[in-house]
């Protein structure tokens, strides 16, 4: 088998040199400027026009209070009536009271304890009706939320239910991608992070769209 | 010259399937104009300062980022390696299809694994994955629900971005119908339910998930994953181990320098502005995280591209796989991707082809081409392929290999034009010459028609004009005395 | 102004009416016109089979045959787009070849190129009754970056229609040596492009380029099809001063 030496060696032979110990750094001769309004109505204004285009709801609530019984209704009008429902087990979600509803509304709750069982997890949370998230971050120019892994939140929450209901705050949202990845690289990498833009879609079958092939078909995000 | 009478019938076969080429025509089309309307709405957007820069800008940007990364390579993939370990990954490097193949194998060997699921990957497919594996015992499922259709078939994508663009849906319901063991209804969302309910099944309960990389970050080793479907999430989130396979190109330096690449992907490939979902996977999952894999291996791998750096060819290892060269290529509309017998078709692949896997045995690869310079005007890397296909017809008549007859009537030309006397006593006399094969229309004007040898190639389907009797050089005396300078 | 006309391979053997149409107009316009008897061929062909020593060969030829002129007009998009274009990606960065091979792409023009940027004239007084559909041809399009021009002057025909199709630019499927070593891809191309423009009634096919209208031509021909014209610019633009009186 090649090793990384003899690997790293042939590529810089075929560069005209001998290998470097490191990259020389990457400097673009002109860097990347802030773009995009400012302010956060124009940020979530713009946020709820992109993400709408391509298929996703936005509903805009002024205060916490409104986000639990908010969750409840859309869980009921999309049918879910009595079925589990995932969420991360997050600070950004214990606050909300979200549990209460959920229980009150008859949906049990999936929640990962610390220390439990993984494989358990991902096949309760494969059975549930939604999964209900807080975003990390969202990117307004493209209508994107953005999500990261952490102990306890579980990634298949976002993904294996077809219905996923994200929590952002107006405070969250930047214009431009380039803010998230500047941000992302001022500390540690988590194991994943997810930009979602919309629902799951493919134009495989005679260029005909399809929504939901593998991830949820249909987002929500509840706007602070 | 047994792969040239292959290539030939390839082509003869995609030009004589009529619901082929209108399926072809079709997407490339569709996916053209979403790329235009997507680039001018880019533009719109830059000019109002909603955007971090134009096409133009945006394309320079990206050239910088790869280039800077190619001239930099081992530094990169080292900085990248290191990063991977460092968040408990396993990194491998395979020169070659074999050892890749082989690397695949022995993480499967080590953890009893038979049931494997792969999320979209141009390079396991040039590497024949599916197929080593299958040989072994082993099951390997598309998840890209085109590769998935395409998987069922038995055939090869027609297309990089949408493979199974060729199928009809009544021949996708009886493929999945066949799984199903009863019929399926043709409507789109009855075959999308049982795709994802099939899938999802084997996401479930495969033992390994495959991947490719569209990018990977070396300053933080994470592999960055570009879908609509979600089944590159799904990949690596519910199986325990997971293997991305990555093209040593991959690589871009810094976290920042997606926000420009992915400004650029996903708009000339599809003409969305984002793909549904962007992935970012540094390590296997942390401890005490629920799910994710327990296990991840990256393998970078090299089957010829350490070859195409240092040459003249470089710049075609910026490509980011988006499948515009293909939208926009008038002869790949013709054709769509099976002509081309290769993994990589269309543009890219003509140029790619050879580089990695021999000119010799790909040298029909560089004829499919009028150089209209299309790909090179859509390509978001400003890649010049209308030029590296005039290098490498180069590199073939170097090696000889080349029609005689077209050898001969090419040296007897450049003899004959390069003597400016010799070249207009062959435009003189080109009238007479051509009298056995000249008609005469009903006014009296004159064309040629059944021309021999190389030129019959031309008025199987086209008449040719007569040469005048007088070329136009013998008629410049008197056009001067009309009132020519001297 | 003295320019000087390269009258291309092509129109010198098969179509030097078009030399001629160019070499009128010119001088209608104020412009002295010489004809370096030296010249033959861009080199082209060669080129693009990749014979690309013997392709130096012809362009030094060229630049030897059209060193003394500040202006040379062809009327091809073609082979300009070819000079301009090609010729230093010929020779070795830097060297003094390659510097003469971009000088003299920077002095060659196509003849509406030069016409409309260079004189700019637009409108040569020419009628014409007809509806028109104009090919540009892809080195024109984007080696040379050549649009409008042509539009602009076809537009000042009187009692001529243009007509446009939905993907005007894509390649008509000639592409030199192409036609005859892929020739039913060739052909395909050309039947798409040839659909496109006989759905749109149009009674004239024009271009700047001889190779694109041969190959387009010569189609519509073998297909017995007779209600399209196919014409140079600089022939129908002659033509139609001639028809105005002027």
């Amino acid at each position: 088998m090649t090793t990384e030496q003899e690997f790293l060696s042939h590529v810089a032979r075929r560069l005209g040199r001998s290998p470097e110990p490191a990259p020389a750094p990457f400097r673009p001769s002109r860097p990347v400027g802030p773009v995009g309004p400012k302010g956060g109505y124009a940020l979530a204004d713009r946020f709820q026009q992109e993400l709408e285009k391509i298929s996703g709801v936005v509903h805009r609530v002024k205060s916490e209070g409104e986000v639990a019984p908010l969750i409840a209704r859309i869980l009921k009008e999309a049918g879910a009536a009595g079925k589990p429902v995932a969420r991360w087990a997050d600070p950004a979600l214990d606050a909300l009271g979200i549990d209460q509803a959920l229980t009150a509304a008859g949906h049990p709750v999936v929640a990962f304890q610390t220390g439990g069982d993984g494989r358990a997890f991902v096949e309760a949370v494969e059975k549930a009706a939604a999964g209900v998230v807080a975003c990390d971050a969202a990117i307004a120019e493209t209508g994107t939320i953005v999500m990261t892994t952490a102990l306890t939140r579980g990634r298949t929450v976002s993904l294996l239910p077809p219905l996923l209901i994200a929590v952002l705050r107006k405070e969250q949202i930047r214009y431009s991608s380039v803010d998230v990845f500047q941000a992302l690289a001022s500390g540690a990498m988590p194991s994943q992070v997810i930009f979602k833009s919309g629902p799951s879609r493919s134009s495989d079958i005679e260029n005909d769209l399809s929504i939901g092939v593998h991830g949820p078909g249909a987002l929500h995000v509840i706007l602070i | 010259m047994a792969a040239r009478a292959e290539a030939l019938e390839r082509v003869r076969k995609a030009l004589g399937d009529q619901h082929l080429r209108g399926a072809v025509r079709y997407t490339a089309e569709n996916l053209y104009m979403k790329r235009k309307a997507a680039m001018a709405d880019l533009d719109a957007q830059a000019a109002r300062g909603d955007a971090i820069g134009n096409f133009e800008e945006l394309r320079a940007r990206a050239r910088e980022i790869k280039l800077h990364t190619l001239a930099h390579l081992d530094g990169y993939l080292k900085q990248a390696a290191d990063q991977i370990r460092k968040n408990g990954g396993v990194v491998h490097w395979a020169r070659d299809a074999e050892e890749a193949n082989q690397i695949v194998l022995e993480i499967c060997r080590k953890r009893g694994a038979r049931k494997l699921i792969k999320s979209k990957s141009m390079v396991s497919e040039e590497i024949h994955l599916n197929q080593r594996l299958e040989a072994e015992g082993l099951e390997i499922v598309e998840s890209d629900l085109g590769e998935y259709i395409i998987q069922l078939a038995h055939e090869t994508p027609a297309h990089i971005v949408i493979p199974a663009i060729h199928k009809t849906r009544r021949q996708i319901a009886d493929l999945f119908g066949a799984v199903a063991g009863h019929e399926l209804p043709t409507d789109t969302k009855s075959l999308t339910a049982f795709a994802r309910a099939t899938l999802r099944h084997k996401f479930m309960t495969a033992d390994v998930g495959v991947t490719g990389a569209n990018f990977v970050v070396a300053e933080t080793g994470t592999i960055c994953l570009v879908t609509n479907e979600g089944n590159g999430r799904l990949t690596t989130s519910v199986p325990p181990c997971q293997i991305t396979l990555v093209g040593m190109e991959k690589l871009v330096p810094r976290l920042e320098d997606l926000a420009v690449m992915m400004a650029l992907l996903p708009r000339s490939a599809t003409g969305q502005k984002i793909t549904t979902y962007f992935n970012m996977i540094t390590g296997p999952r942390r401890p005490g995280e629920p799910d994710g894999p327990e296990e991840l291996h990256v393998i970078f791998l090299d089957n010829g591209r350490s070859q195409i750096l240092g040459s003249q060819y470089e710049e075609v290892l910026t490509c980011i796989r988006c499948g515009a060269c293909l939208n926009s290529c008038p002869v790949y509309r013709q054709l769509g991707g099976h002509a081309y017998g290769s993994t990589y078709p269309g543009p890219i692949g003509s140029v790619l082809t050879p580089l990695l896997q021999g000119l010799e045995e790909w040298e029909e690869l560089p004829q499919l081409c009028s150089l209209c310079g299309a790909c090179h005007e859509n390509c978001p890397l400003g890649i010049h392929l209308h030029e590296y296909i005039i290098q490498l017809r180069g590199e073939l008549v170097a090696r000889g290999r080349e029609n005689p007859l077209m050898r001969t009537a090419l040296k007897l030309v450049h003899f004959a034009w390069t003597r400016p006397g010799v070249y207009r006593f062959v435009a003189g006399s080109a009238h007479l010459g051509t009298k056995p094969f000249t008609r005469k229309r009903k006014d009296g004007s004159e064309y040629l028609d059944n021309l021999p040898s190389i030129a019959a190639g031309w008025t199987m389907s086209r008449t040719m004009p007569a040469p005048a009797r007088r070329p136009f050089h013998q008629r410049w005396a008197e056009l001067e005395r009309q009132g020519g300078a001297k | 102004m003295k320019v000087s006309l390269f009258i291309t391979c092509l129109a010198d053997h098969f179509a030097p009416q078009v030399g001629e149409a160019v070499f009128h107009l010119l001088r209608r316009h104020g412009v002295e016109v010489d004809f370096p008897a030296g010249q033959t061929c861009c080199g082209q062909p060669s080129w693009n089979t990749g014979h690309l020593d013997d392709a130096r060969d012809f362009a030094r030829l060229y630049m030897k045959t059209f060193a003394r002129s500040e202006y040379i007009i062809q009327p091809s998009g073609s082979c300009a787009g070819h000079v301009r274009y090609f010729y230093p990606k010929m020779f070795p960065d830097g060297s003094p070849e390659q510097r003469e091979a971009a000088a003299i792409g920077q002095r060659t023009y196509e003849f509406t190129e030069f016409m409309v940027k260079v004189l700019g004239v637009k409108d040569v007084g020419a009628r014409y009754k007809g509806k028109a559909f104009f090919h540009t041809n892809c080195h024109m399009q984007r080696e040379l970056k050549v649009r409008e021009e042509p539009l602009e002057m076809l537009r000042c025909v009187r009692d001529l229609e243009l007509v446009d199709i939905p993907r005007p630019d894509l390649c008509c499927g000639f592409g030199g040596a192409f036609s005859v070593k892929e020739p039913e891809i060739s052909t395909a191309m050309a039947d798409d492009k040839l659909d496109a423009i006989l759905a749109t009634g149009a009674d004239l096919l024009v271009s700047s380029d001889l190779g694109c209208l041969m190959h387009q031509g010569g189609r519509l021909e073998k297909r017995g099809i007779t209600s399209v014209r196919p014409v140079h610019i600089a022939e129908l633009l002659w033509e139609g001063v001639q028809q105005n009186g002027r």
